[in-house]
């Protein structure tokens, strides 16, 4: 990889957090009144009162630095959050919003981390045995099975799962991210009660994304299969396991891994509504609680969090591409 | 060769071929891609297999050598390796012949390699399927051993396939039929890709190295003056059929079917070729394909068409 | 060997279109049937399971939830057609002009469109909606359109770039016809399958953004949608209290109609390309 390309690469990054800021600065001072007092009116207008309203409204006039020149404002804000900085939180004053997400933020990881890798691990084995020469023919049948849920948005699919397995056969919990009042250390049984949790948020996720990996996997295999190298490598007299692991998934996966980097938003997206379903204090958690508290700096906070995951998430895959594809130099 | 009694020339005979017929069924229409096809190829032999673009030359290969993929399927006819039955083998059966006994340098040399491995990983897994183990420095002399063979160099393993020149990859695919020393190599246009000084000099390669191994080799292509240079016999194909057999002397004497004529007579120059390919392929068959050959001489045999036999 | 034209009505196809008039029937008719008095707070009795008077129920404040779903459909529709609409509209015209002019033009769009598509439209949509207050359909519906013009654009513009080299349009660009006549009268045809496949797409991603929208809270409750009615549902702790005919209702209505979206966009997209058709 030339250094040209590194920077190029990571001058798109910077490029996209800085677009994503400056919209969020815009939308926000877009507003006839100051971006506070307005998220509270709305707030008070569908019946929900914050405490100690006017006293905030006060203390972020000047935090804002409202009465400032605009330009000076977004210097302003901009250098807070080059230094991290979000501001306070008004539902948990006076802790500071970056201090309510970083605690939120391991759980959304780890459930968005297992939940993308096993369904795109199932999803592309699956896909990739749909099409598989002499591979029982339930494998097609699941990829078909598989298809109409990745029709259906993933929180929707949540709820039906928390119907059926927590509340109807109480099979999982109702929700959380452990048993409340348990005490959590390094041993089996916390991990038990964590993965007993997330069984079911993970899982909502899953069902949603495993057809979705599972379809374009089978387009994909079906032409792989009549490649060249393919059937060079059957002539060779290669195992069949051999040829499917080193030389056909390993080709197919290329435009997969591509297509995850393409389809990160889409999954953050999903998630933070699916902790809202199952109440797992992770961001989505928070930021569901932050809107109904106006919450501004928080809500603020959790958008550029999303914009900053999906672009790191798209710079790492980005620059490990090459490392897949020996025909990649850039 | 006449003289030979029946019993000895069995015992020589590595593949042969009977009334095999290929078929492409698709939804629209059946294309008979290889229609009763027989021949024999003995040990030590080279048989060339010429015809236009679209004769079933390569679906042929494909089909002895139980790589046809879907449409296309064997509708008729049977394929012996030695005393095997190839087409009613099981898979794992199969999977041990090949390579070992029988070698394929396929006509699309450039994309046959995979593109994510290196080659010393490619060659190691055509050994270790076979379980051949050995130490890896064994291992790598036995690569640098066949690479050398077709005239390339070591220091080549460690790349991967896009970095060769189309000529190198067409010597790394010969290399690779070498590898087990196979008694048997079908080799379908292993020179296609190349400009007209590389094909003869990739050719005579690929002689040489078969040569080396004692193997039979089925030669596809459809240059015939190339094809004079290195086979025993040829065979003509013309719309899924043999038209001609005979031994190359022979038959660049003596051609009697005209496509043949016309095959031999055409100029090893690739405008003259392709005009001659588009005129032929554009008719339906020109002659009649539906009698059975005959042997007009010792080991010379031609289908009728309707003219005389005169040369 | 005739080359067939694919037939439109597939087996893909019809059940798509049958799934979807499931929806559509109902959603764009009963509007007209329903009874607004229905709606009121407590036009029946609180938390009613179906029965004669209130088919599907009554939900916490005795509002009559058929009535609800039947004045709701049409405004999700909206919200999906508006949205849908308005970004293919901007993707074809941005998507055709980059595509066919080239140049510093295309150089702009290309880079707008690669930025845009890495910053997820939740985030920014969460954004608007919590600055402004979006009160009708149509409003949100365009909102959404502002954050989903990108891929619409892509599609496009990938499609025109292909076309312009095709012979009969380099024919048409020697001859002297003007660009915009090329893009809008020459191209525009060719594009016709594509462009109907993506506004499926465009569809469904509109409405999807609106459901995530209102169960965040953030829909305009002034107008009845779907989305709204599962927001209340889950603030009403309908789940927990077992009332299923209060949220289960929208969401086998969503399930059928994302169903209905994908089957009739996988079956344009095939009749796009034909190709995709074998395997
Ligand atoms: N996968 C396929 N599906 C349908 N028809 C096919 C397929 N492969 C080959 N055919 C048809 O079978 C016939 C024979 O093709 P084949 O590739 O065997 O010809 P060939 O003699 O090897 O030609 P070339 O000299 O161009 O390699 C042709 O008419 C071709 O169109
Ligand atoms: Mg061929």
């Amino acid at each position: 990889m030339t250094p040209r390309y590194l920077g190029m690469r990571l001058a798109t990054f910077v490029l996209t957090i800085l677009v994503a800021s400056t919209l969020n600065f815009a939308i926000s001072r877009l507003t006839p009144q100051d971006p506070i007092a307005a998220l509270l009116g709305r707030m008070a207008s569908r019946g929900r009162t914050v405490e100690n309203g006017a006293e905030i409204l006060a203390l972020y006039r000047e935090r804002l630095g409202l009465d400032d020149p605009l330009p000076q404002q977004y210097l302003n804000y901009m250098g807070n959050l080059l230094r991290g900085d979000l501001g306070y939180s008004l539902a948990f004053f006076p802790i500071k919003a970056e201090a309510v997400i970083l605690r939120a933020l391991p759980w959304t990881i780890g459930l968005l981390s297992v939940a993308t890798l096993l369904a795109f691990t199932v999803g592309n084995l699956l896909g990739a045995l749909a099409v598989w020469p002499r591979v029982p023919a339930g494998f097609r049948w699941l990829v078909y099975l598989s298809m109409p849920f990745s029709a259906v948005p993933y929180y929707l699919l949540a709820l039906i799962l928390v119907y059926l397995f927590a509340l109807n056969w109480s099979v999982f919990p109702l929700g959380g991210a452990f048993t409340p009042g348990s005490v959590r250390g390094f041993d089996l049984a916390t991990l038990g009660d964590l993965l007993h949790h997330a069984t079911l948020p993970v899982l909502s996720v899953v069902l949603a994304v495993i057809g979705f990996w599972a379809l374009s996997m089978r387009g994909i295999m079906a032409t792989v299969l009549g490649d060249d190298y393919l059937i060079y490598a059957q002539a060779r007299g290669l195992r069949s396991r051999r040829i499917f692991s080193h030389y056909a998934m390993r080709n197919a996966m290329l435009p997969q891994v591509t297509a995850l980097a393409i389809d990160f938003g889409r999954l953050i997206s999903g998630q933070v509504l699916v902790e809202i379903i199952f109440n797992y204090p992770g961001v989505g958690w928070v930021l569901y609680n932050a809107l109904r508290a106006a919450d501004f700096f928080v809500i603020q906070g959790v958008t550029l969090f999303m914009v900053f995951a999906v672009a790191l998430a798209t710079l790492i895959l980005d620059l490990i591409y090459p490392l897949l594809d020996p025909r990649i130099r850039y | 060769m006449a003289t030979m009694s029946g019993q000895a020339r069995e015992s020589v005979v590595v593949l042969a071929v009977e009334g095999l017929s290929i078929h492409y069924e698709m939804r629209a229409a059946t294309v008979r891609a290889v229609d009763g096809v027989d021949f024999e190829l003995r040990d030590n032999e080279v048989l060339g297999l010429a015809g236009e673009s679209g004769s079933g030359k390569s679906t042929l290969a494909l089909g002895i050598l139980r790589l046809l993929r879907a449409p296309g399927r064997v509708v008729a006819g049977s394929v012996r390796f030695g005393a095997t039955d190839l087409l009613a083998l099981d898979e794992s059966a199969l999977r041990e012949l090949r390579w070992r006994q029988f070698a394929y340098i396929p006509q699309g040399s450039m994309s046959a390699l995979n593109p994510v491995m290196r080659l010393q990983a490619q060659f190691r897994d055509t050994l270790t399927a076979h379980g051949e183990r050995m130490p890896r420095a064994a291992m790598h002399a036995r690569f640098v051993d066949v690479l050398q063979g077709v005239g390339l160099d070591a220091d080549l393993l460690p790349r991967y396939p896009h970095e060769l020149s189309g000529g190198m990859r067409q010597r790394v695919c010969i290399a690779m039929a070498m590898l087990l020393g196979p008694r048997l190599i079908i080799a379908d246009e292993p020179t296609s890709a190349l400009d007209v000084i590389s094909q003869r000099v990739v050719l005579e390669t690929l002689a040489a190295a078969r040569k080396a191994i004692d193997a039979s080799m089925l030669l596809i292509g459809h240059d015939m003056a190339l094809l004079a240079q290195v086979t025993d016999r040829l065979g003509i194909m013309y719309a899924g059929r043999l038209v001609e057999m005979g031994e190359t002397g022979t038959l660049f004497r003596d051609a009697r079917h005209p496509y043949s004529r016309r095959l031999i007579a055409s100029v090893p120059d690739v405008r003259a070729r392709r005009e001659f390919q588009s005129e032929a392929m554009d008719s339906e068959p020109q002659w009649p394909l539906d009698e059975p050959l005959q042997e007009v001489a010792a080991g010379h045999f031609v289908r009728p068409w309707g003219g005389g036999y005169d040369s | 060997m005739t080359r067939r034209l694919p037939r439109f009505l597939t087996p893909v196809m019809t059940l798509g279109l049958a799934l979807l008039a499931l929806v559509l029937v109902p959603g764009l008719l009963g509007q007209f049937v329903a009874d607004p008095e229905q709606m009121r707070l407590m036009a029946g009795g609180i938390n009613a399971p179906p029965g004669h008077d209130h088919p599907l129920g009554t939900q916490n404040e005795g509002r009559d939830l058929l009535t609800y779903i039947l004045k709701g459909m049409p405004n999700t529709l909206l919200i999906g057609l508006v949205g849908g609409g308005s970004a293919v509209l901007l993707g074809t015209v941005l998507g055709m002009l980059a595509g066919y002019v080239g140049g510093l033009l295309d150089g702009v769009v290309r880079n707008t469109v690669d930025i845009g598509l890495t910053i997820p439209p939740l985030a920014i949509l969460i954004m608007i909606a919590a600055s402004f207050s979006i009160v009708t359909p149509l409003m949100m519906g365009l909102v959404i359109a502002l954050t989903s013009w990108m891929h619409p654009t892509r599609v496009i513009r990938s499609q025109v770039l292909s076309l312009r080299e095709r012979e009969f349009v380099l024919l048409l660009r020697l001859s002297g016809a003007s660009p915009l006549h090329i893009v809008f009268r020459e191209l525009m045809p060719n594009l016709i399958p594509f462009l109907a496949a993506t506004f499926v797409n465009a569809v469904a991603t509109a409405i999807l953004a609106s459901i995530g929208l209102e169960v965040l809270g953030l829909g305009s409750f002034q107008t009845p949608t779907l989305g709204n009615l599962i927001y209340f549902a889950i603030i009403g702790n309908a789940m927990w209290l077992g009332l299923w005919w209060w949220w289960l209702p929208p969401i086998v209505i969503f399930i059928v109609l994302f169903m209905g979206l994908f089957f009739v966009s996988t079956a344009l997209d095939t009749l796009a390309n034909p190709r995709l058709e074998q395997g």
